[in-house]
This record gives C-alpha cells, sequence and structure tokens, in this order.
C-alpha cells in the first residue's frame, strides 16, 4: 500500500502542467537524438543537462530521465531506415529492421518496434516501482564499509562497461578515479591537483561529460564526414499502428525479451547491447523458423527493441536504490542527481521521497508519450533529423559551449570542454572506452570518503571489512565480475587447444 | 599519417599523466592521525594507472590494431579546435552570442561546405533561438560586447 500511496503522489507531482511539458520536450528531444547515428544515451544526456539549470529538482530529473528513454525509444529509427543504429543498444535492430525496410514493410517495424519497446520499457519500470524501494530500505542500514564496498562493487563494472580491451577499461577508470581526486578531499579539506586557482573546487562534472561525449561525438563526425543519408520510402502513419492480431503473435518474444533485457539492466555494467543481442539470439534459437533472423524477421526487431528498453529501465533499479550507475549514460544521471544538491542511492527514498517517487511516476508517463510521439510524430522527426543533419555539428558545439558557460558563468569551463573534448576524441579513436572514466569520476570520491570513514571506525584495522558480512558480499561479487571474464577467456582457450 | 607513431604517442602521454599525477600525490599526506591522508587514494589509483598503461605499451609493442586517420578529416578537426579555441577568447570581448555566431557561421560555411546563406541562416537563427532559451526563459546572464559595457 505504501509504493500506491508513494506512486499516487508521485503522479500528482510529475502531471502537473510545467512537468507535463517537460516530459514531453524530454521525450521529444531524447527521440530526436536518439535518431541520430552515434548519439547515445551518455551524449544526448551530457547535450542537455545544462537546458535543465534552473529548474526545480524534480522537474529537471522528469526531462533528464524523458531524454534517457526517449533516446533508447530513438535508436531504433536509423537502425530500421538506413541500416545505421542511433546507438549500439540498436545494433541487433538492424540486423532484420533494414531487410523488412527493403521489403517495403518499414512502416510495420517502425510500428511493431515502437509498441514493443513501450512494453519492454513500461514492464521495467514496474519491477522499478517495486523492487527500488525494498532494495533501498534494505541498503539504509549500510555503513561507511558497506558502501565503500558497494563502490568497489560498481567501480568493478568497468570490465562490462570496458569493451574490447579490459586493460583499456581499467587505465580509463584509474584516470577517472585519479581526476575525480583533483580539488578538495572530503576529510580534512586539504586542496589537491589544483594546476589553476579554478580546480580548487574540483574539475566540473558536467564540463567533463559535455566535452567526452558532445565535442568529442562532433570531432569524429567531422572526420568522417558522417551524414545521414536519405532515404526515398514514405513511412504512412497508418502502416506504423500494429493490429491485435499482431499483438497475439509477438507477445511470447516479448514477454521472453523483456526478462532478458531486466536481467541483464539490473546488472551493473552487462549494458542494454548485450541485453539486445541475448534476448535476439534467444528468440532466433527458440523460433521454429530461425533461417528467417537476419532477412526480415519481425520477432527479431520486436526481441531486440524490448529488450533494449527493458534494460534501460531496469538499469535505473541499481542506480536509485543503491546509487551504483551501471552505464555511461546512468553515470551522468547520478551526476546530476548530486548536482541537483540529492543524495544518491538508499537515501534518495527517505530524504527526497517526493522526487524520487515523481521521478518514478514520470517515467510511466513518459513511456506513454514516447509512444505516442513515436508512432505519430516519426514522419515529422525524420525530416528533423535530414534536414539539421548538414549543420549539426555547428550547432552541437554551439549547445555545448552554452551548457558549458552557464555551469559557472566562466570561460575556464568552456576550456575544460574543449580540452575533455580532444581527449575524448583521442581516447575514440584509440579505442578507450568513456563510460568507465565518468563512472569513476562520480564514484572515487564517494568510495575516498566511505573507506576513510571505515578506517577510522575500525582505527586502521582493514581486518575490520571481514567482519561485515554485506561488505564481504559486495567484495565477492565485485571478484566475481572481474573474474569471470577472465575465466571465460581461459576456457575459450582450452577449448581451442584441446578442439581435435 | 603514421598510426604508430601516434599510437605511441597517446600512450606516452596517458603515461606521463600517470607520473605526473603519481609524483604529485607524494606531497600529501599517505596517512594522517585520523585514518588515511590526502595522498592515501591518489597513490594506490596512480599505481594501478600507471600499471594499465604498461600493460597496453607491452601490448602495443607486440603489435596492437592499427589505427586510421583520414587526412583531410584531421585538418576538418584541427581547424574547429582552433575555431573553438578563438571563440573563447573572444567571449569576453564581443560576448558569447557574437562569438558562437561567428563560430556556427565558419563552421558550417568552411568545414562542412554549405553555402554561404544557408551558414548564415542557422548561425543567426540558432543563436536567436539560443538567447530566447537561455538568455530570455532562463536567465542566463551572458557575458555582453566589451563596448557595449557600463
Amino acid at each position: 500500500m505504501d509504493i500506491l500511496a508513494n506512486l499516487a503522489t508521485g503522479f500528482g507531482f510529475a502531471l502537473s502542467p510545467e512537468n507535463l511539458f517537460f516530459a514531453l520536450l524530454g521525450a521529444f528531444l531524447g527521440t530526436l537524438l536518439g535518431a541520430m547515428p552515434g548519439i547515445g544515451p551518455s551524449t544526448a544526456l551530457a547535450l542537455l543537462l545544462p537546458v535543465t539549470f534552473g529548474m526545480e529538482p524534480s522537474t529537471a530529473l522528469v526531462m533528464l530521465v524523458a531524454v534517457y528513454s526517449g533516446v533508447m525509444f530513438g535508436g531504433r529509427i536509423p537502425a530500421i531506415l538506413i541500416n545505421t543504429p542511433g546507438d549500439s543498444n540498436a545494433v541487433a535492430t538492424t540486423f532484420d529492421g533494414y531487410p523488412l525496410m527493403q521489403q517495403g514493410k518499414g512502416a510495420q517495424a517502425m510500428g511493431i518496434s515502437a509498441v514493443s519497446s513501450f512494453i519492454g520499457g513500461m514492464l521495467a519500470v514496474i519491477v522499478l516501482t517495486l523492487a527500488a524501494p525494498y532494495i533501498a530500505r534494505v541498503a539504509t542500514r549500510f555503513g561507511p564499509p558497506e558502501i565503500f564496498a558497494l563502490v568497489v562493487f560498481g567501480l568493478s563494472t568497468v570490465v562490462g562497461l570496458a569493451g574490447r580491451s579490459v586493460w583499456k577499461g581499467l587505465a580509463m577508470a584509474f584516470l577517472g578515479g585519479l581526476l575525480g581526486m583533483v580539488g578538495p578531499e572530503i576529510a580534512a579539506g586539504q586542496i589537491r591537483f589544483a594546476v589553476f586557482r579554478e580546480l580548487r573546487g574540483g574539475l566540473n562534472f558536467v564540463a567533463v561529460v559535455i566535452g567526452l561525449f558532445g565535442i568529442a561525438e562532433v570531432l569524429v563526425r567531422l572526420e568522417n564526414s558522417i551524414k545521414i543519408k536519405h532515404h526515398s520510402s514514405t513511412l504512412r502513419l497508418l502502416d506504423m499502428i500494429p493490429s491485435l492480431a499482431d499483438m497475439r503473435r509477438y507477445s511470447g518474444a516479448m514477454l521472453r525479451a523483456f526478462g532478458i533485457g531486466t536481467l541483464v539492466g539490473v546488472l551493473p555494467g552487462a549494458g542494454g547491447t548485450l541485453g539486445s543481442f541475448l534476448a535476439y539470439t534467444a528468440e532466433r534459437s527458440v523460433s521454429r523458423e530461425p533461417e528467417r533472423f537476419g532477412k526480415g524477421a519481425m520477432e527479431g526487431v520486436v526481441a531486440s527493441e524490448t529488450s533494449d528498453n527493458a534494460s534501460a529501465n531496469a538499469s535505473l533499479i541499481p542506480l536509485m536504490s543503491l546509487g551504483i550507475p551501471g552505464s555511461g549514460g546512468t553515470a551522468i544521471l547520478l551526476g546530476a542527481l548530486i548536482m541537483y544538491g540529492l543524495q544518491p542511492g538508499p537515501l534518495l527514498f527517505m530524504r527526497s521521497p517526493d522526487v524520487a517517487w515523481t521521478v518514478i511516476a514520470s517515467l510511466y508517463i513518459s513511456m506513454t508519450l514516447l509512444l505516442i510521439t513515436n508512432i505519430i510524430a516519426i514522419p515529422l522527426l525524420m525530416r528533423l533529423v535530414y534536414a539539421s543533419d548538414g549543420v549539426l555539428n555547428g550547432v552541437i558545439i554551439a549547445f555545448c559551449f552554452v551548457g558549458a558557460y552557464t555551469l559557472n558563468f566562466q570561460t575556464f569551463e568552456i576550456w575544460q570542454m574543449i580540452v575533455f573534448g580532444v581527449l575524448g576524441y583521442a581516447m575514440r579513436k584509440f579505442g578507450f572506452p568513456a563510460a568507465p572514466l565518468i563512472l569513476a569520476l562520480v564514484l572515487a570520491p564517494i568510495g575516498e570518503n566511505a573507506i576513510g570513514r571505515s578506517l577510522m571506525l575500525s582505527q586502521g584495522n582493514i581486518g575490520f571489512f571481514l567482519q561485515r558480512p554485506v561488505a564481504m558480499a559486495f567484495f565477492l561479487l565485485a571478484a566475481l565480475v572481474i573474474v569471470t571474464p577472465a575465466i571465460r577467456a581461459l576456457w575459450r582457450a582450452y577449448k581451442r587447444v584441446t578442439a581435435p | 599519417m603514421n598510426t604508430r607513431a601516434t599510437t605511441f604517442g597517446f600512450l606516452a602521454f596517458l603515461i606521463a599523466l600517470g607520473l605526473t599525477f603519481l609524483i604529485w600525490s607524494l606531497q600529501y599526506d599517505y596517512w594522517a592521525s585520523f585514518g588515511p591522508g590526502a595522498g592515501f587514494l591518489p597513490r594506490w589509483l596512480a599505481g594501478g594507472y600507471l600499471i594499465s598503461c604498461l600493460a597496453l605499451l607491452v601490448n602495443e609493442l607486440r603489435g596492437g590494431p592499427r589505427v586510421e586517420f583520414d587526412g583531410h578529416g584531421v585538418r576538418r578537426i584541427a581547424v574547429t579546435i582552433g575555431l573553438m579555441a578563438a571563440a573563447t577568447l573572444a567571449t569576453p570581448v564581443i560576448g558569447l552570442i557574437p562569438s558562437l555566431a561567428l563560430l556556427m557561421f565558419l563552421v558550417a560555411a568552411f568545414v562542412e561546405k554549405n553555402g554561404v546563406l544557408v551558414s548564415i541562416g542557422v548561425s543567426i537563427g540558432v543563436s536567436i533561438f539560443i538567447f530566447a532559451v537561455f538568455g530570455l526563459w532562463l536567465g542566463v546572464q551572458f557575458p555582453e560586447m566589451y563596448f557595449f559595457r557600463n
């Protein structure tokens, strides 16, 4: 009953005209940005975070969460239309989405994928509503040792975020941690690594994020002269609305993909890309006609999109209940929570229940708005994407500049953004992932504070952690997350050697 | 472009950055009277970072994947970074909005090779939009043109 009462309160705030407007704006802009090849949730959030300055925290978070969900919805549009996924999560959608487009079934694929995205996302929000408050209630009993162990567990997920090279992921996580040390140390207030006077308060998280994602994205687009190719096909609105028979036919695929996506989303660092690939593979393996997959099987699109959106919303469970972001996008949302003076993690539900429940309620609203806008506004969105493509880079740079300037009303933040933009470009070129850096930048100061308080409590005795079973459980989980890929690689090598 | 040299150059930069952090962290206390000092975590992080970078260097020496650079693309990037730096330097003098309008025009016309009219239209249109949203609606005080102050 508590949950229903809290949710009702959340809906009361979320349905205010102002919040509703910003949820709609966020959903629209998120879909628009998600429809642009290469722009994922991290870049979209980095670009739009400054727009929320000056808003009430709950309104700002309503808009950011709508942007986050919108990007997930939007990623499928170029995947189906032009065989170019909006972000890595939509890669599996291209396998069957584009063949369907070539067969003249693009409108149906767009409609079914919008409904699948909605169902996957909405079911995951229900799981979030039921699970997050309980997990948070348990987590409020955590002391500094458990929080430190939780941070270590969160940081261990860089192995999942690292991409192809674990060493590169680790290097970026350590670098992010070091950058998080710039500025005042929490315990004694000593200023560290402040090479400029303006850095005495630390690096500006948002300027770093805008640089690493926004500016770096523009530089990559400029180097490769990325332009969206126009497609002559038209999409008729009526064809985009799926029939009841379609819904019945694909309901099994949606439920299976929702299960996989939610499970993957809850695990920090596993990521929506893994979820959509797993759901796609699972759907092909249960299909009676697996040979149709890759040639235009609607179930493939359904599985990929349902799982992608389920995992995106499920990844908000560890973020909201434990303060552990499992991806670049949720790390930026975590940064936004801190920026608005909110305590991320279990205390969010205790100290700012209005904000927490408004955000959850707004997810229901955003998903509904996204379904409507993604069916009605697709032709308009595509025209906007095509029209703005030739001049997009300069416009993105201008918004990045304004965003960085409004952080502190100084050009120093713009310089920070440019430096991290160049670094982000170099990282992209040499295959260094940015998500571990952002994750560590946020978590390292929290971890430093927690380990400091833990060792103060134990008077410097490291063995103190052994007496805390919950902390030990998180350490073991972290070890498991780090060691599993190594064991898997050894197993593969062993199988290769012993193969006849 | 010599891709091996640029890869080693980037790794050398990352290692130099790590060494700077490590050496700098030595001036902070490792252990204070009440617990870990200001140098405790930075030293561990810098150590872990340098080990990771050295592992990457060893991998690279064994022959890592080649990174391709497009000469024209790199020039476009260099010009854009130069324009961004110039716009930042110009901001206190001519104001943020005029700097951005100029920046957008130059990027659209000379980097993205759009027509002059399109570039002017986009730069003016987006500047007005930015001023309306941030200046009028959100009440952000943008730096004004130096000559118009007082």
